[in-house]
């Protein structure tokens, strides 16, 4: 009898420390650390987004230091989500390859797994800048891109796929990581590497300062988005009172962090601040919020977890308005979302290239189209921006680009027209004048631009109005 | 008073017992396998989840037009089929053949995670990663309103079925005489076998019957938050084991009162301290019974 409780508790222990091991577990990244090349600052929070529950109870009871396990490329991975391939069109340009040299670009984000809807946009968008830049026929070398794709996101795999680009000597710059978690735990091994980075949407604003000389940001950050959402919030939807729910990841908290503080600046109040990890069952979090009545229900996580959420939330018979981030603007938001999102309005520091009226977006909007046979998802334009200055930067140097000629390049550069804005970076590799938060809402199951965040609360925050 | 005690609790209460009964339907798995076995079936999780699959298959092979309560009704028939053969099947391939050479109990515990992972990964490659749809049959609404809460028809429907299913089960282990040659091979599983006794026949449909509740509990969790994926049992499965040691493990009625008091606990916990906290109240508040009674609520006794 004895025995067994004691082996009941034994298992009773080992569930408390799965679950324990799930909210708590740290995941520091393995480098070895450079001269230059800090360590990310806060190592203590140091993962990002990923699954609660894809821990299983023996991985989750294991020693949880974070091991590279998986690495997948996309050409070997089973195809789960309906987008496209990636690996059917998988980077080789055009067909001339000839004798010329290879060099490669790197691509580092969630190309299949649950936040997909993210990142497969921005893949297929760098692919479409390659493939232009070689239809034009006087490319010096021959450009592929290496996509390796890092499922669900997860900052603990990425180091993984990021020594496999650094370990091929031909990849000379890196397109991403798309997440931020990814980018942490990435950054100082690029930084060894002498491998530039440019990402197309992590925006946590503590990236930047762990003075990477390779990192560099092509979009505004959150503290940017956060700022600017709160002054739209109080000052042009004219709400009071709202409830911020963030997913606990590197991303979603910051956001969280900048949207409570700039709501409470400009006046209004925030009746519930709580953070939860990626679940199913929502009901606690949701009664919180209906408890609580507030005019707006925010989240700050990604649309892999944000159509649950606000689902429930509707069920439940809840009211607000529902708004979120560039992280919970991508296709499942609204392809799982359905009628419970309609009218729901998101920021994002991207620009939506389909609802632009600028003459090179809509002409990037259109090609896109053409090549793909679906408009551009969120972060195109920002990621087909960032593969023209790495090709522009190839081109300068022909034949003999070397990963130190394009980050000299990236470094220097001046005046760069992109799509999303014009190019140059402040100390810390941010875009200049770059603090652009656009707002976007659904309507009839699409995205609609409703302009950019400072104009609409009447520019009272903005302080920079740059190119489109 | 805070307000999570006072006006917050009535819409707690709703939703702790929503949560709760789901825990209960799926802790009866590990208590009626413990109860006879003394074995922790932790391939449970997957036994719930493939119930959960099962009825989003069978109510995606119809034209949404069609789906409704009735439909519904239906999902649970293909949902406990799937999940019972699945758990005896586990039964069969990771415990039988230990049973038959006697292996310690630490045996059973590596080949149930092993099972467990096998089943998960196995759904992943054939499912892929990504959440799959739970098709909506009913559209919630709020059917009683009582000071001010709103009770919905899927909390009702979820609640009223898992009492009914624990009372179905109660009634059929007191009264069939499956039911006394189960609590007698729990009593003294040697005693019963020469008393005439089958007993691997009576471990099948233990680990049927727990195979059953989980589909129930499947197709409600799916009829509850509209999703599923491969992983999606894992974290339910390990709220319902808590569920049953807190309410005593192998016994019915402890699973019950275990599910419910847990979702209770998870949900009024979370209102009074964040939802943060939600898992610290329920495990401190495990570890606390499993101090003063270490047998947990309602003892260990065994089916």
């Amino acid at each position: 009898m004895r025995k067994k409780r004691l082996f009941v508790a034994a298992v009773a222990a080992v569930a408390l420390l799965a679950v324990a091991c799930q909210n708590q577990k740290a995941g520091p990244t393995t480098s070895t650390s450079a001269s230059g090349c800090n360590k990310p600052a806060a190592l203590g929070t140091a993962r990002d987004f990923r699954l609660a529950a894809s821990h299983t109870l023996a991985q989750a009871s294991a020693s949880p230091s974070a091991s590279p396990m998986v690495s997948v490329s996309p050409s070997a991975s089973p195809m789960a989500s309906e987008t496209a391939s990636p690996a059917a069109t998988s980077g080789t340009s055009g067909t001339t390859t000839g004798s010329k040299k290879v060099v490669k670009l790197g691509f580092l984000g969630d190309l299949t797994g649950g936040n997909a809807g993210l990142v497969v946009s921005a893949y297929k968008s760098a692919q479409l800048a390659v493939k232009q830049a070689d239809a034009a026929g006087d490319l010096p070398v021959d450009i592929q891109l290496d996509a390796k794709d890092n499922k669900d996101g997860s900052a603990d795999t990425a180091p993984a796929l990021a020594q496999q680009l650094i370990g091929d000597p031909s990849v000379v710059g890196v397109i991403g990581p798309a997440f931020s978690g990814e980018s942490k735990a990435t950054g100082a091994l690029f930084c060894q590497a002498g491998l530039t980075d440019i990402t197309q949407s992590a925006t946590n604003p503590d990236l930047t300062k762990n003075g990477w000389p390779t990192f560099f940001r092509a979009l505004a950050t959150d503290a940017v988005q956060g700022g600017q959402t709160g002054a739209y919030i109080v000052k042009s939807l004219n709400k009071k009172n709202v409830a911020v729910i963030n997913d606990k990841s590197d991303y979603g908290a910051g956001l969280a962090t900048a949207v409570v503080a700039s709501i409470k600046s400009n006046g209004g109040n925030v009746v519930l601040n709580q953070g939860i990890e990626p679940t199913t069952d929502y009901t606690t979090i949701v009664d919180s919020v209906i408890a609580k009545k507030p005019d707006i229900l925010y989240y700050a996580g990604y649309d892999k977890d944000a159509p649950l959420l606000f689902k429930q939330y509707r069920q439940k018979g809840g009211t607000a308005l529902l708004m979120g981030g560039d992280g919970d603007k991508g296709t499942n938001l609204l392809k799982e979302g359905g009628s419970a999102v309609d009218g729901a309005i998101l920021t994002c520091p991207c620009l939506d290239p389909n609802a632009s009226s600028d003459p090179a977006p809509q002409k990037f909007a259109q090609d896109y189209i053409a090549a793909y046979g679906e408009p551009a998802g969120i972060y195109s334009a920002e990621a087909w921006d960032v593969a023209n200055m790495f090709i522009a930067a190839i081109r300068s140097s022909g034949a003999n680009t070397t990963r130190k000629s394009v980050l000299d390049y990236i470094t220097n550069l001046k005046d760069f027209k992109g799509l999303s804005k014009t190019f140059n970076w402040t100390p810390t590799h941010e875009v200049v004048g770059g603090d652009i938060t656009f707002v976007y809402k659904i309507v009839g199951g699409k995205y609609t631009l409703l302009g950019k965040a400072a104009d609409l609360s009447g520019g009272s925050s903005a302080t920079a109005s740059a190119t489109p | 008073m805070p307000s999570c005690l006072t006006s917050e609790l009535p819409f707690r209460i709703v939703g702790g017992l929503s949560s709760g009964g789901v825990y209960a339907l799926i802790a009866i798995g590990y208590t009626l396998v413990y109860g006879v076995l003394q074995l922790i079936n932790f391939a449970h999780s997957e036994v719930f989840m493939s119930g959960i699959l099962a009825g989003a298959l069978f109510l995606g092979a119809f034209p949404p037009h069609t789906l409704g309560p009735l439909l519904l009704v239906t999902a649970v028939i293909p949902a406990m089929l799937t999940s019972g053969i699945l758990a005896v099947s586990i039964e069969r391939v990771a415990y039988r053949p230990l049973r038959k050479r006697g292996a310690p109990r630490l045996a059973y515990l590596i080949s149930a995670i092993g099972m467990s992972l096998f089943l998960q990964y196995t759904t992943q490659v054939w499912r892929g990663v990504n959440p799959e749809e739970f098709p909506a049959t009913i559209k919630p609404t709020a059917w009683l309103h009582v000071g001010g809460v709103s009770v919905f028809n899927t909390d009702v429907i979820i609640i009223v079925t898992s009492l009914a299913m624990v009372f179905a089960l109660e009634t059929f282990i007191r009264r069939t005489k499956t039911g006394r040659a189960l609590r007698a091979v729990a009593q003294d599983a040697e005693a019963a076998a020469l008393m005439g006794v089958n007993i691997d026949r009576i471990i099948m449909v233990t680990f049927f019957i727990g195979g059953l509740l989980a589909g129930v509990a499947g197709v409600l969790f799916g009829m509850n938050f509209g999703r599923t994926q491969w992983n999606i049992g894992f974290i339910p499965g390990i709220k319902a084991f808590t569920a049953a040691v807190l309410g005593g493990i192998g016994s019915i009625r402890g699973a019950l009162v275990g599910g419910l008091v847990l979702g209770l606990m998870e949900n009024v916990s979370a209102g009074c301290f964040g939802t943060q906290w939600r898992d610290v109240v329920a495990f401190v508040l495990l570890v606390g019974v499993l101090m003063l009674r270490p047998t947990g609520i309602f003892g260990e006794k065994t089916v």
